[in-house]
């Protein structure tokens, strides 16, 4: 039994908390332990980062969050309008410690699954991240 | 936030119809408040408003609803929608309510409300105005 | 990281953990220290150096440089995060200040319900959640959370310990302030047939609120509690009142 919540808002970074605090309403609807909740939002900051960090170019755009919320495991999709983390290909220097590239490796270090993808038939693209939850005591 | 746009800037979050998830609307209206400095009344009033619509029997054919909330200058906007129109105006109205009645609920809590008929049905919408703050310093 | 330096890692870690280079060890560790400090960045806090952080979390790198596998084929940047961020965790959790505990957050609340009270005094208004967050010496988000913390209607609510609000109140108490008449009121909030299962406190409160236009803070200084208390007061009594009317209407449509 899944049952989904989304959120959406405006590229800017003031906004990105409201990604954080979705969690911490769902923490009190679901039991989720505290060490998993801190993983997810720290996931959920780098992920709504990276895509408001690459707005700038655009006026206005919106983030759009989908929470999946299961019996033992969120799943977390995050879609923009821009290039997501591909972003990171474009840059001049490849590979270097941007914060693009560290905020992936952080999302892969502390989820379960990661995938990442374009969105079909136009811009934008997304993030996905599944975490187990439920295995500490809440 | 700049508050100083001319378009409100929109916030959205689409939930279940579920008791279980009426906190989840209320922690995020309360912070898209706190980030406009409202007080911990008023924070306090508008989230309570959310929580209260929400109680209420009146999601329409879907299970979801929306919450949605427009940040203009010195005014939040927050619509909730769709609802069964004739579930929301006896509510409103008060009309075979035991309780209190959402419409004088609302009136202590919300400046202003209305209806709005959309494409996908018919919306609450509930405006909470931001006070200028005066700080002792 | 760089191609380049991603070479040069390796090479380091190959004189370390062959040869026994400690200077080798000392340097990839130097290397390094960027990703710390910018994993140490996510977590700071208002209670936390910048500084501090970077300390515990190159503790987590050295570890991750002195358990690394050259043969394993990841890069020590990959290896090496959920080190850092363990090391971080733990700091947090020894500390005692994971917010994200349900303890922490009921204190928090507990400290807030009193900072509002104190706030609204020297503000002469309801304090914003900043000020809250800047007089409790957390952030904004756990303000926000533990503000919810307090709202939850349990059977833990009721019972009485120390720092309960609703351990040291009589449902009784309220009634010496009743307006007289009151009870022969014709206004509706009497008859309201679901306000019959609140206590008389309740009732009062509900009747203030809602028929006398009074705001939350002018209630707690009516009653003589404190703001929080009022608006948990409020939404207890209106999720009772709610229970009551789906009892009242399935009994009818039963009868």
């Amino acid at each position: 039994m899944t049952s989904m919540l989304r959120l959406t808002f405006p590229s800017r970074p003031e906004y990105v908390v409201l990604s954080r605090l979705v969690l911490s309403g769902l923490a009190r609807a679901q039991a989720i332990g505290p060490n998993e909740l801190g993983d997810l939002k720290l996931a959920v900051t780098e992920a709504s980062s990276n895509s408001v960090r690459h707005a700038y170019d655009r006026a206005g755009g919106t983030v759009e969050i989908v929470y999946e919320l299961g019996d033992s495991h969120i799943a977390i999709e995050v879609w923009d309008e821009g290039c997501g983390f591909d972003a990171r290909a474009s840059e001049p220097e490849p590979g270097a410690l941007d914060e693009g590239g560290l905020g992936l490796s952080i999302i892969h270090a502390v989820c379960d699954e990661t995938r990442l993808g374009r969105a079909s038939g136009g811009t934008g693209s997304w993030i996905r991240f599944v975490k187990r939850i439920g295995g500490e005591d809440a | 936030m700049d508050v100083g746009r001319q378009e409100p800037e929109i916030v959205t979050l689409t939930l279940p119809c579920e008791e279980r998830f009426i906190v989840v609307a209320r922690i995020v209206v309360g912070g898209l408040a706190a980030r406009l400095d409202l007080p911990y009344e008023h924070l306090d009033d508008l989230q309570l408003a959310a929580e209260a619509v929400l109680a209420e029997p009146l999601c329409a054919a879907a299970d979801d609803i929306t919450v949605e909330l427009a940040v203009a200058e010195r005014c939040i906007t927050m619509s909730i929608g769709p609802v069964s129109p004739d579930v929301i105006q006896s509510a409103l109205n008060g009309e075979h309510d035991e309780g209190i009645g959402l419409g004088i609920l609302l009136n202590a809590v919300v400046d202003g409300i209305g209806f709005d008929q959309r494409a996908d049905g018919a919306w609450l919408r509930m405006d909470k105005r931001v006070p200028a703050l005066q700080r002792n310093e | 990281m760089t191609g380049q330096h991603d070479v040069e890692t390796r090479e380091l870690l190959r004189a370390y953990h062959e040869h026994g280079d400690a200077r080798a060890r000392e340097r990839v560790v130097e290397l390094h220290l960027p990703l710390v400090r910018a994993l140490a960045r996510r977590y700071v806090g208002r209670n936390e150096q910048l500084d501090d952080l970077v300390q515990v979390g190159s503790i987590g790198l050295i570890k991750a440089v002195d358990r690394f596998e050259l043969d394993r084929g990841v890069e020590l940047t990959t290896y090496a995060i959920p080190t850092i961020i363990g090391e971080l965790k733990r700091h947090f959790r020894d500390k005692g200040w994971s917010v994200h505990v349900p303890r922490r957050l009921k204190e928090l609340s507990l400290r807030l319900s009193q900072l509002v009270e104190d706030l609204s005094a020297t503000l002469g208004r309801s304090p914003t959640v900043a000020e809250l967050a800047e007089a409790a010496g957390t952030d904004e988000e756990h303000v926000l959370e533990a503000l919810e913390i307090g709202q939850a209607y349990s059977a833990l609510s009721l019972s009485s310990g120390p720092g309960n609000e609703d351990a040291d109140t009589d449902p009784l108490r309220g009634l010496g302030t009743l307006e007289p008449g009151y009870e022969r009121s014709e206004d509706r909030a009497v008859l309201v047939p679901g306000l019959q299962v609140l206590d008389e406190r309740e009732r009062k409160i509900m009747h203030l609120r809602f028929f006398a236009g009074l705001t939350q803070s002018e209630i707690a200084a009516e009653m003589g509690i404190s703001q929080m208390h009022v608006s948990r007061l409020i939404r207890r009594s209106l999720e009772r009142m709610r229970e009551e009317i789906d009892v009242l209407r399935s009994s009818r449509r039963m009868g």
